[in-house]
Order: C-alpha cells, then sequence, then structure tokens
C-alpha cells in the first residue's frame, strides 16, 4: 500500500517541497509567515491544469479524512475535510479544475503557515483568490456595501464563498429561487418579507422568472443598499427597468406609464430634478418604494398593500402627518388625466389648451395688424 | 394744463416702484416657475441648476409671490385713495367706448377707416393689459394657496382640486408670460418705445398720439379741507381694516402648514443581519441516503453491480494494473500497486481516488460515487 502511494507521489512531492524549501529561504528571515499583516492579495494567474504542482489525490490523501479539522486562536475549529463527491458535482468540480487552483498558496507539504485568527478570516481570504479568475466580479464585488463593511473590520459581511459556496460552487443561473436563498443566510428576515410580496411570491410559488429577486434591486456583486448615497433617489429607475417595459408588463396587465405618470406628478417631477440637477443630495420627497413598500410590495389590489384605496392615507400620513380624507385624491393615481381619471384636470387642462391659443390669437389678430399699419403708414 | 405744457406726467414716481416691483416679482415668478412646469427641458435644468436647485428655486419663487402679494395690497389702497380720497376719475374701468375703440383699432389696421381711434387716459390695449393682469393675479394666488397648502385646502374640498390647481397655475403663468410678451412689450417697445414708465413723462406730441382725450380732461375738483381729512380718516380706517386682513391671511398663507415631514421616514424598520443559525457547512452525508437506497450499502446489494458496469471493462481478471473489480474479492485484494480498497477508509482507498485522476478513463456518477464512498465507510463488506 504504501509503495503504491511512492511510486505515484514521491517524486513530485519531493520536487515540489524542494521549491518550497527554495521560496522560504529566499524570503528571508522573518518572512511572510511572521508577518501579522494580512496575506497580500494573490497575484497569481490560475495554474494551467495540466501543470498544477500536485493533483487532488494527494490532498485527499489527508483531507479525505472527514474528521481533520483545525483549531483557531479563537476557540473555533474549522473542518479540513473535503467531500470529493460535492466538490465534483460543483461547478468548477465538473470542470475539471484541482484542489490547488484556488489554493493557490499550497503547493506540497508541509502548508505555509497562516495567521488566521477565526473561521471568517479564512472565508474573507479565500476571496481574493476567486479574483485569479474572476476578476470583473472581484472588482465589482470590492466597489459593494459587503466588501465595505469588512472593510471598516465587519466580519459577519459576505465574502465570495459565502453566497456561492466553496467546494459547492455552483452557477446561480442554473436556479433563481437560489439567489434570495443565498441571501437568507445573513438576511433572513428580509428573506421572509421578501418571500411574502407580491415578487417573492410568484418566484416561489408560480416559478416565474420575471419578478426581480434581490440582486435585480440591489445589484450582485457590488451590491447596494438603501446607506448607499443616492440609492433611494435613484430607485424609480430600478423599478422602471420592468416596470416601463411594454412587452413584459403586458403578460401581467400592468399599467406601463407608472414611471411616466410619477414623474409627471408632484413627487416625481421633484425627484427626477433631483436625479439631474442634484444627484448627491436626498430629497423628502416619495418614490416608488416609499408608498408601495419595499420588500414588502404587494399588488395594489391586495388588502395588505400599503396602497390598496382603504390603507392609502395611512401611507400619506407617513410623510404628511395632517393629511385628511381628501387628501389622497391629490394624488393623481398614475393615471393620465382624461375624462373617466381625473377630470377635474383633465378640464382645467382642456380649458387653458383652447383658452391660451384663442386669447393669443385675439391678441395677435390686433399685435400683426396694427404693426402692418405702421408699416404701410410709414412706407 | 391750459397752458399746454411741452410733457405730461403720466406715472409719478409711486406708480413707477408700483410697476417696477410687480414688474420684477412677475419675472422672477416665471424664471423660476416656467422651469418647474417643464421640467424635463434641458434649458429648465440648467436654469435650476443656475438658481442653486429647485428647493432654492422653490423658495425664491414664494418669496417672488409674497413681493406680488404686497403690491396688491398697496395696490388696493392707492385705487381706494384716488377714487374715495381724491375723487378721481376711475379711469381703468372697461366702457362700451373701450369695445368701439377696439373696433376702431382693427378697421384702421386693416386699412377700412383713415382715423385710429382717439382714446383717453388709459387706451383699450392697456385695460385689457390691466384685467388681464388682475384676473391673472387672482387665479395664480388660489391656485398658488392650494398648491403651497394642500392639506389645508383638502380639509375642505376634494382633493382633486389640488392637482387640477397646478393644471391651471401651470396654464395660467403659460399665458400670462406669452400675454406680456405679445401685447404688453409690443405696444410698450415695439410700436412706440415708450418711456413713461421710466421717466414718468410723456411728450405732448405723445399724448396727442395716444391719449389725445386726457389732454382735454377737466382738472379735479378742488376739494375743501374738512371734507378731505374726514375722508382721509375714513380711508384710513376702512384700508387699514382691508390691508389688516390682508396681511393677516398672507401670513396664514405663507405659514399655516408644514405640507410633509422634512425627511422620508425609513420605510422598514428590518434588522438587516439577521443571519440563518448556525451558517450551514457542507455536510457530505446529503447523498449518503440516496446512494444507499439506490445502491445499498454492501457488494450484493448494488455496489458490486456499479463496479461490473463501470470498471470491470478494464479491470477484469487478469487486466489493467492486475487489478479485478469484477468480483468482491478481486476488489478487496488489490492489483499490481497494491490493495485498491481500505475498508472503513474511503478517503485513502486508492480505488476512490484513482477517479480524480482526470486522465483515468473511468468515471463514476455523483450517486454511484456516493455509493462506493459509503460501501468503503461502512466496512466494504461483500453482503
Amino acid at each position: 500500500m504504501r509503495l503504491f502511494f511512492k511510486r505515484l507521489y514521491f517524486f513530485p512531492i519531493l520536487l515540489l517541497a524542494g521549491f518550497w524549501l527554495v521560496q522560504l529561504a529566499a524570503a528571508g528571515p522573518g518572512g511572510p509567515e511572521t508577518s501579522s499583516q494580512p496575506a497580500p492579495l494573490l497575484q497569481t494567474t490560475p495554474v494551467p491544469i495540466d501543470r498544477v504542482p500536485m493533483s487532488d489525490a494527494a490532498c485527499l490523501e489527508c483531507h479525505a479524512d472527514q474528521n481533520m479539522v483545525l483549531p483557531l486562536p479563537s476557540g473555533e475549529t474549522v473542518s479540513l475535510a473535503v467531500d470529493r463527491i460535492l466538490f465534483r458535482s460543483s461547478v468548477h468540480g465538473r470542470l475539471g479544475y484541482a484542489c490547488v487552483q484556488c489554493h493557490t498558496d499550497i503547493n506540497g507539504f508541509p502548508h505555509p503557515d497562516r495567521d488566521f485568527q477565526e473561521a471568517r478570516d479564512i472565508t474573507i481570504y479565500m476571496s481574493q483568490v476567486c479574483g485569479d479568475c474572476h476578476e470583473g466580479p472581484l472588482e465589482e464585488y470590492a466597489d459593494g456595501e459587503h466588501a465595505l463593511f469588512i472593510e471598516e473590520g465587519n466580519k459577519e459581511s459576505a465574502a465570495c464563498a459565502d453566497c456561492h459556496g466553496a467546494h459547492t460552487t455552483e452557477q446561480f443561473s442554473a436556479s433563481r429561487t437560489a439567489i434570495p436563498k443565498a441571501c437568507q443566510q445573513c438576511h433572513s428576515e428580509i428573506y421572509d418579507i421578501y418571500a411574502d410580496s407580491v415578487h417573492g411570491d410568484a418566484l416561489f410559488e408560480e416559478f416565474n422568472v420575471d419578478v426581480p429577486t434581490c440582486v435585480d434591486c440591489h445589484n450582485h456583486h457590488g451590491n447596494e443598499g438603501p446607506a448607499v448615497q443616492g440609492f433611494h433617489l435613484f430607485s424609480p429607475q430600478v423599478c422602471a427597468q420592468c416596470h416601463a417595459d411594454e412587452a413584459l408588463m403586458a403578460r401581467y396587465d400592468i399599467n406601463t406609464r407608472v414611471f411616466d405618470t410619477f414623474v409627471a406628478d408632484f413627487h416625481g417631477t421633484t425627484v427626477s430634478i433631483f436625479e439631474r440637477v442634484a444627484p448627491d443630495q436626498e430629497t423628502n420627497k416619495a418614490v416608488c418604494i416609499d408608498c408601495h413598500g419595499v420588500h414588502n410590495i404587494k399588488s395594489p389590489d391586495n388588502v395588505e398593500s400599503t396602497v390598496f384605496k382603504q390603507n392609502i392615507l395611512v401611507t400619506c400620513q407617513r410623510c404628511h402627518p395632517d393629511a385628511t380624507p381628501n387628501f389622497p385624491d391629490s394624488w393623481l393615481r398614475h393615471y393620465d388625466p382624461d375624462p373617466q381619471n381625473n377630470t377635474l384636470v383633465f378640464a382645467v387642462d382642456l380649458f387653458y389648451k383652447i383658452f391660451i391659443p384663442a386669447t393669443l390669437a385675439i391678441m395677435g389678430v390686433f399685435v400683426v395688424t396694427d404693426f402692418w399699419r405702421s408699416r404701410i403708414r410709414k412706407s | 394744463m391750459s397752458e399746454t405744457p411741452e410733457r405730461y406726467l403720466r406715472f409719478p414716481l409711486i406708480r413707477r416702484i408700483e410697476h417696477w416691483t410687480m414688474a420684477i416679482s412677475f419675472t422672477i415668478l416665471a424664471v423660476t416657475g416656467l422651469p418647474q412646469k417643464y421640467a424635463d427641458l434641458a434649458i429648465s435644468e440648467a436654469s435650476i441648476r443656475l438658481m442653486g436647485g429647485i428647493e432654492a428655486v422653490r423658495i425664491i419663487h414664494r418669496v417672488a409671490a409674497v413681493v406680488l402679494a404686497l403690491v396688491g395690497i398697496w395696490h388696493v389702497g392707492y385705487a381706494l385713495w384716488h377714487w374715495y380720497v381724491r375723487r378721481g376719475a376711475l379711469t381703468m374701468l372697461p366702457g362700451k367706448e373701450d369695445a368701439l375703440n377696439a373696433w376702431q383699432a382693427l378697421r384702421y389696421n386693416l386699412g377700412r377707416s383713415d382715423e385710429p381711434p382717439r382714446q383717453g387716459f388709459y387706451t383699450f390695449e392697456e385695460k385689457i393689459e390691466y384685467w388681464a393682469l388682475i384676473w391673472g393675479t387672482v387665479v395664480m394666488v388660489v391656485t398658488g394657496f392650494f398648491l403651497w397648502n394642500p392639506i389645508t385646502a383638502a380639509r375642505i374640498l376634494p382633493g382633486s382640486w389640488i392637482p387640477a390647481a397646478k393644471a391651471a397655475h401651470g396654464g395660467e403663468a403659460l399665458l400670462a408670460v406669452l400675454a406680456i410678451i405679445i401685447w404688453h412689450l409690443y405696444h410698450v417697445l415695439v410700436r412706440t418705445f415708450n418711456r413713461s414708465m421710466f421717466t414718468g413723462y410723456m411728450t405732448r406730441k405723445q399724448m396727442e398720439h395716444e391719449h389725445p382725450l386726457a389732454l382735454h380732461q377737466p382738472p379735479p375738483p378742488k376739494i375743501d379741507t374738512e371734507k378731505l381729512v374726514r375722508r382721509k380718516r375714513n380711508f384710513w380706517v376702512g384700508y387699514g381694516l382691508i390691508a389688516a386682513i390682508w396681511l393677516v391671511g398672507l401670513v396664514w398663507f405663507v405659514t399655516s402648514e408644514q405640507t410633509a415631514s422634512a425627511t422620508v421616514p425609513p420605510i422598514q424598520e428590518i434588522e438587516s443581519f439577521v443571519p440563518l443559525t448556525p451558517t450551514p457547512v457542507p455536510v457530505r452525508s446529503v447523498d449518503a441516503a440516496a446512494a444507499a437506497a439506490r445502491f445499498g450499502e454492501t457488494w450484493e446489494a448494488g455496489v458490486g453491480a456499479i463496479f461490473a458496469e463501470r470498471c470491470a471493462d478494464c479491470h477484469y481478471p487478469g487486466g489493467e494494473a492486475g487489478l479485478d473489480l469484477s468480483a468482491y474479492d478481486g476488489a478487496l485484494s488489490g492489483g499490481d500497486s497494491g490493495p485498491a480498497v481500505v475498508p472503513g477508509a474511503p478517503g485513502i482507498s486508492p480505488v476512490y481516488l484513482w477517479l480524480s485522476i482526470s486522465d483515468h478513463p473511468g468515471e463514476l456518477t455523483r450517486l454511484e460515487e456516493a455509493a462506493v464512498w459509503n460501501w468503503i465507510e461502512k466496512g466494504a463488506v461483500e453482503e
């Protein structure tokens, strides 16, 4: 049995151990292991599969042991066991990637020392490795709120593997319901509210692929939320991505004029001016989510909706505390003024459509003829 | 007047101040109001930016509106004084002669008559301008109140009046601005350049041309001092009351309502970070049950069949690497390079590890791998 392994692996392992020792020597006294700084971002490019320093079988010699754990200074123990079956079924496993193509700092045994204090340090550290191949997503991630929180020292914030899994990485395109479920791991309260909303309900109950999941509004890698400046101000544009889409909304018989009518009405006019003139300022004018809700958005026909007819006054009073029952009718309810909806506004508009040209025409007749006569007389 | 002086005082200084105060506030109202009506135009965006943003624009608009309202109080007082105390003629009131003058002007302009209308102190053109301004100001003040104080308005009136007021405010604004440009500016700048609102005076020639009837008006009657004192006292009582009501109304107009909260309250108070605990760690057993159900946990039950189907094409007795995987004994005894199965230790069992060598031709499905793992872990028993 021992002979079997020696024949297969002894030479490459020896060779790589030698390389590693040379590297260690080159690092000189007080090399990277003794540094208290976090490990630098890995700059290596993925090693081609035919030149990986060691095969998975060598790793699994030890890491197949399901009881293998690493005790950390924090008192936690991290499982070092690798489930080959699960890995092989992940997207990386199916594509045949080897262990050391992600664990790029390991090229033999013993492994380099790492000064991980707690389990989260490892997960956060490994995000850098993902960027070796997934450069764009990592850059986007670095601009997102999760990465900013980590930078501020909040280790609970999500790293790559928290959403994507580590050895179980799967493409999210394989399942839309997997997206909210990934977020649920940390944002379970919001998930529960979303799952009960018109969007979440359609996603989970009808497997509807048109409804937005978390990332459609919050972005995925460069994720952002209400704490990000401009998120609230520009949020109507997010809603409009779908709700102003004729083809998409036709399937559900939803009015696509919602965005334009919002912009034409009191709140929306100001919001649209702010967007263009003062994008760095917040306005106290309501956007879509202030009336319709955020994660808890319901159909306006649903009695639980914040914009259901009997609930709308309460919704108005959030910003207009003194509003009385007549007040909600000052909102045009996303209708363009026409004889059926917003009759009075339609009538006033019509009056001025006639009155302005008529008045100006009469004035024009006097002015033009007067001008003509005075020129004639002069000549 | 009987000495036929060369120039006539048409607008005393106080009237010029009144005019220009109003003209400036009107212009500011137009400049700050129209970009709000046509908010989506690029020029509106540029001018709002120039004026310091929409909130600044709205404050300027409202200050100008208050100035216009104060001019209104002043004007009512002036008109009352002129009519009641000084018994001056109400030269601005429209009459039948204005309609006739307009008709005559049109005939003259069209060449149907050689004589332009002979008009008094205020021509029909000026009366149209004046009454249009009065009408427009009333509409703008009333609708402006709705927009400034929508909640107060909705206490008494249907809510739908507020957007209707907005429509009227915008429509009337457009009409007023266009009328000023087409009508007023034409008459005072283009037709003749009328200096009287700057200097206060008109030349005799201009008066003969524009206001011939005013030249021959009798001077106002002499009023005896006692009557004048009494009228002045009455005026101040009456006008004082009107002005006080107007001012109180204006203060109410401006301060009665905090329309909306200064900041939009948070939509939902939710704890953002609520992790499912504990964070799940991948566990291998997910497929173990399914694999056991499908293939069993012994060679005989089904694991042997996996080897027979997947491996035995090469690893038959005397086959590749001396390893026979077609039978239980062969599998357990191993091949040229030692044992293939280490019972109880799937992680180091070569039969398993070989599958990770990329050029090894044999492949197992996920479930089959799980079954093999399971079988070795459970001791690699035959039955």
